[in-house]
């Protein structure tokens, strides 16, 4: 025998009420006020939904009900067999608010709930960009969902070979966007790397006439600061300006320094002052420009690169679409591969 | 700017700016702010040479000047816009000036280069691409013409009288020229300040480069120059701490010039430096100021022709350099040392109902309104139509542009609208698909 459930009262069989004679239903022994009940499978007598704490809603879908003395088999067949019954429930629609139970062969009560639950999937598929009914058909029509998540991958597919070459070259936009790169790439790079290394072989000679001119002394001068306990420590070592409008090197540094005197404020264009404050860090503000300048190039060829290729892929886009439009299906771009 | 004569004229028509109304936090130090002529764009010059463009509707920067390559590497030092606003002039520490044309900010048009740094660049107003360039250790200024692909340079020096001569003949050395501004009635005369306190005016023509007259008003550094748009009042900052307003008279052929010192303007107290000087518009009624040092974080306004301090415009918490004005939104930019941020002081215009609707009275209480007798009779209808047809009749001109507008400033010229740069755009939403 099992067990009843806690909020059940034990079974009593009384069929009347003992006061008024009335005939009494369900676990409550109360005569019948017209609430929704539901018949026993067993025992045949009636029960209140609410006794029983099922809600109302399920009403329509009990297959077979048993109730709760003939499940634990105080009543009923279970009583007699043993074989406890269990109350049988219909199928419930796929629709979340709806009790009603299925109709053959189909999750859901109705047509209109059907179409209904699957609207409601539908737009809940939210692809940025792209129609979400034209992505579900993809996705019915590829069973295989490796293949599915591999779609658009490869990009914009590409045209034919023998059209390509006509696509791409008859584009000004994209020709101006080539040659802008090749100026980048062969022109412009290369001269503003060979300015660079003028500058590099330039200041390598100011610093040997520097070198020559003035070790010495600031070796000296290095030892007279450590004797003086280094009490301006930040003078700097005596050198020449060296700027020189165009960076021209006159003389090898040993024919240079010889011809050096701090009286003379420039010798063949080179300056010659020392701690010159009106060309300061002029080697320094000539590099950064010319690197600032390579830095440029190099943003600007990724930046033409990236041009390039979204230009490429609008062209064939647009060949795309007109081939769609010229009758002749080429698979939908989604579906393509190469 | 909504319409400004619908506003309270008494809050338009102010004559300086009172609030600090907005801070443009820049992720660069500017260094030096500069409006265009009517106010539309702010350009920030910036510690690391980068020029950025602020729309000042919205005060966002829409574009950055030399980001496809050839952008300064030094710390900007003056900018300056065409008068139609195209065209863009910088100078920096760099050593050298550059020249942007706004349809295509990402290279610099023209470009020299200097054998030292450059102080202050601004336009010829001549009405050709033409610049006057100060720069560091340069007895003269320059003149770069700017309309051929390879702009030429020359030095502002008079050859044929010879400029170390003094009127008694003795030679006189002027020192370096520092600062340089034209004058905006007479346009082919340049005035120029120097290390040695002279003033040297000098006539442009194409043929020659005349000295005309010299004047001495201190013995230190000019820092900076300004004139005002009628060109009769100008103002030094020099570095013995003063501003010295002058009233400029000059004859009708512009030969004889005659300085009458005004007013001069020191921190009698502090002793503190002037950071950077500007006169309002037309006649140059205020004059504003901002101050060295970290204890000073306030623009002073004086007024000129009393010399008195009218205004002190306060809100930021750090000292204040470069100053610029737009007259036309009554705003003046100024930014800050510490943060490079760019202040901005403007008027707030109360809200003014009353111009919706004429007769619109604004109510403390709710008042039930009582219809009048009459109130809402019909009028007779041929009356009525013919009153229609009577303001019909006045044409109305939609065409012609107005040449100054509220608050007296010319409006006449064509603005440049900096176009939008839809390659940037593409880009970035690329980028964001990408990443």
């Amino acid at each position: 025998m099992g067990a009843l459930p806690d909020w059940c009262p034990t079974y009593s069989s009384r069929k009347r009420d003992s006061s008024t004679g009335e005939e009494v239903f369900c676990i409550c022994k109360k005569p019948d006020s017209g609430e929704l009940m539901v018949g026993c499978d067993g025992c045949d007598d009636w029960f209140h939904f609410s006794c029983l704490k099922i809600p109302r809603k399920y009403n329509k879908l009990v297959f077979s009900f048993y109730c709760p003395y003939c499940q634990a088999g105080v009543t009923g067949p279970g009583s007699r067999d043993g074989n406890l019954p269990k109350t049988l429930w219909r199928r419930k629609c796929r629709v979340q608010d709806c009790f009603k139970p299925v109709a053959d062969n189909s999750k859901y009560c109705s047509e209109e709930h059907a179409r209904g639950y699957l609207q409601g999937l539908a737009d809940r598929v939210e692809v940025r960009g792209y129609d979400a009914a034209l992505v579900l058909r993809q996705m019915l029509q590829n069973a295989d969902l490796d293949a599915f998540k591999s779609l658009g991958q490869n990009g914009v597919p590409k045209p034919s070979d023998a059209l390509a070459p006509r696509l791409f070259e008859d584009d000004a936009r994209l020709c101006d966007l080539e040659s802008q790169l090749r100026d980048l790439r062969d022109r412009d790079k290369p001269q503003v790397e060979s300015q660079l290394a003028t500058l590099v072989q330039y200041v390598t000679w100011v610093q040997a006439v520097n070198e020559l001119l003035f070790d010495g002394s600031n070796v000296q001068a290095a030892a007279a600061l450590s004797q003086s306990q280094k009490r301006k420590r930040n003078i700097k070592p005596k050198a020449m300006c060296g700027y020189c409008r165009d960076l021209r090197i006159p003389c090898s540094a040993q024919d240079f320094a010889p011809r050096f005197d701090e009286e003379q404020l420039s010798i063949e264009g080179v300056c010659c002052k020392l701690r010159c404050s009106r060309h300061l860090d002029w080697a320094g503000i000539q590099e950064n420009g010319l690197r600032f300048q390579l830095e440029t190039f190099e943003s600007s060829e990724e930046r033409l690169t990236l041009l390039v290729k979204i230009r490429e892929d609008q062209l064939k886009m647009q060949f795309y679409r007109k081939m769609v439009d010229h009758g002749v299906d080429p698979q939908p771009p989604l579906l393509a591969n190469e | 700017m909504a319409n400004l004569l619908l506003q309270d004229p008494f809050s338009v028509l102010k004559e300086y700016p009172e609030r600090l109304t907005q801070t443009l936090e820049t992720p660069l130090h500017t260094c030096c702010v500069q409006f265009s002529q009517g106010g539309d764009y702010l350009a920030l010059g910036c510690s690391n040479g980068a020029v950025i463009i602020y729309d000042m509707d919205t005060a966002k920067p829409i574009s950055m000047l030399g980001n496809k390559g050839g952008g300064h590497v030094r710390s900007i030092q003056s900018i300056a816009w065409s008068k139609d606003g195209r065209y863009i002039l910088t100078s920096s520490r760099d050593w050298y000036v550059k020249m942007w044309d706004l349809k295509k900010p990402g290279e610099p048009a023209r470009q020299v280069k200097f054998d030292s740094p450059v102080w202050t660049c601004q336009w010829q107003s001549n009405g050709t691409l033409g610049c006057v360039a100060t720069v560091y250790e340069e007895n003269h200024a320059f003149s770069i013409d700017l309309e051929s692909d390879v702009p030429t340079v020359s030095q502002i020096c008079d050859i044929g009288q010879n400029e170390g001569q003094g009127a008694d003949g003795k030679s006189v050395d002027y020192g370096y020229t520092l600062v340089a501004c034209m004058h905006p009635k007479h346009k082919d005369l340049l005035l120029t300040g120097t290390s040695k306190g002279w003033i040297k005016i000098y006539r442009l023509s194409q043929q020659a480069k005349e000295l005309i007259h010299t004047f001495r008003f201190a013995y230190s550094n000019a820092k900076h120059m300004i004139i005002s748009q009628s060109g009769d009042r100008i103002a030094i900052n020099s570095a013995d701490r003063t501003i010295r307003q002058y009233m400029l008279t000059m004859n009708d052929e512009a030969t004889e010039f005659n300085f009458t010192l005004e007013y001069r303007y020191q921190d009698v107290i502090n002793r503190l430096q002037w950071n950077g000087i500007f006169f309002s518009s037309n006649s140059a009624e205020y004059l504003v100021a901002s101050t060295h040092g970290s204890s000073a974080h306030d623009l002073y306004l004086w007024e000129t022709s009393t010399g008195t301090l009218v205004r002190v415009l306060e809100g930021t918490e750090e000292e204040l350099l470069d100053i610029d004005w737009d007259f036309y939104n009554m705003c003046i930019a100024s930014n800050g040392l510490e943060t490079g941020n760019v202040y901005i002081w403007s008027l707030v215009i109360p809200p003014k109902w009353s111009a919706l609707a004429p007769d619109f009275e604004e109510v403390e209480e709710n008042i039930e309104y009582r219809e009048k007798e009459d109130e809402f009779d019909q009028v007779g209808q041929l009356e009525q139509q013919q009153e229609l047809d009577q303001a019909e009749e006045v044409k109305i001109d939609l065409r012609t542009r107005e040449s100054f507008d509220v608050r007296g400033n010319e409006i006449s010229f064509d603005r440049f609208v900096i176009p939008i740069d839809y390659e940037s755009i593409l880009m970035l939403k690329y980028w964001d698909r990408e990443n």
